[in-house]
């Protein structure tokens, strides 16, 4: 029996979601770890970390998801169409849209790497560990692979 | 991208006032935040990002 669409479809979601999931709980453990000045909850950051994502990261993934879909239909990579999965269904083109979503999902939720270094200049923030940027890299990589 | 929005300094002390109410609950405080406010929210996201993953058309492959 070959997988339906919809299933592939609702699979994409479960990945993209878990790994979002994932990364919030890391996240939110590394803020609430690293502002030791202000005595931060690591549920106030989680919470914080929800809101968050379900406004201006939805909103910043709406943005990434179409332009990745104007690209790659520009570049006619069909695999990548969104929701199409080949006739019969194929298991390798679920895949790759999964990876690219989870992609998107984690470039919304990790700032680039280039403005790391200005983590040091947030009063709360302890310098002599690694920044959150480069925990949230790390995690968002662990996540990935 | 939302990482650093999140250290804006007014955002912790609005999430704490908006939690003041349940705050020294810990099962309260787990339920609301663990399951409440991502279940509300994540039925709109998962609305929205649903629009985004389907076919575009009926005219889809498989659609």
């Amino acid at each position: 029996m070959l997988p339906s669409p919809r299933l592939f479809d609702t699979s994409k979601q479960a990945i993209g979601q878990g790994a979002f999931h994932g990364l919030n709980i890391v996240l939110a453990l590394a803020l609430g770890w690293w502002t030791t000045e202000v005595e931060a909850d690591a549920c106030v950051w989680y919470f914080l970390s929800t809101v968050v994502d379900s406004t201006v990261g939805l909103l910043l993934l709406a943005g990434i998801v179409v332009l990745a879909d104007r690209l790659v239909r520009r570049k006619q990579w069909r695999s990548l169409y969104s929701g199409e999965y080949g006739k019969p269904p194929r298991v390798s083109y679920w895949a790759r849209q999964a990876a690219l979503f989870v992609g998107q999902v984690m470039l919304v939720k990790v700032r680039p790497a280039a403005c790391s270094q200005q983590d040091h200049d947030v009063g709360t923030m302890e310098t002599a560990h690694p920044t959150p940027a480069s925990l949230a890299l790390l995690s968002s990589c662990m996540f990935s692979w | 991208m939302t990482t650093p929005l999140l250290l804006l300094p007014f955002l912790e002390p609005a999430a704490e006032w908006l939690l003041r109410p349940i705050t020294g609950n810990p099962t309260l405080e787990l339920v609301v935040i663990m399951v409440i406010t991502p279940l509300v929210l994540d039925i709109v996201v998962f609305w929205v990002r649903r629009s985004a993953a389907r076919a575009p058309s009926d005219e889809a492959w498989c659609g």
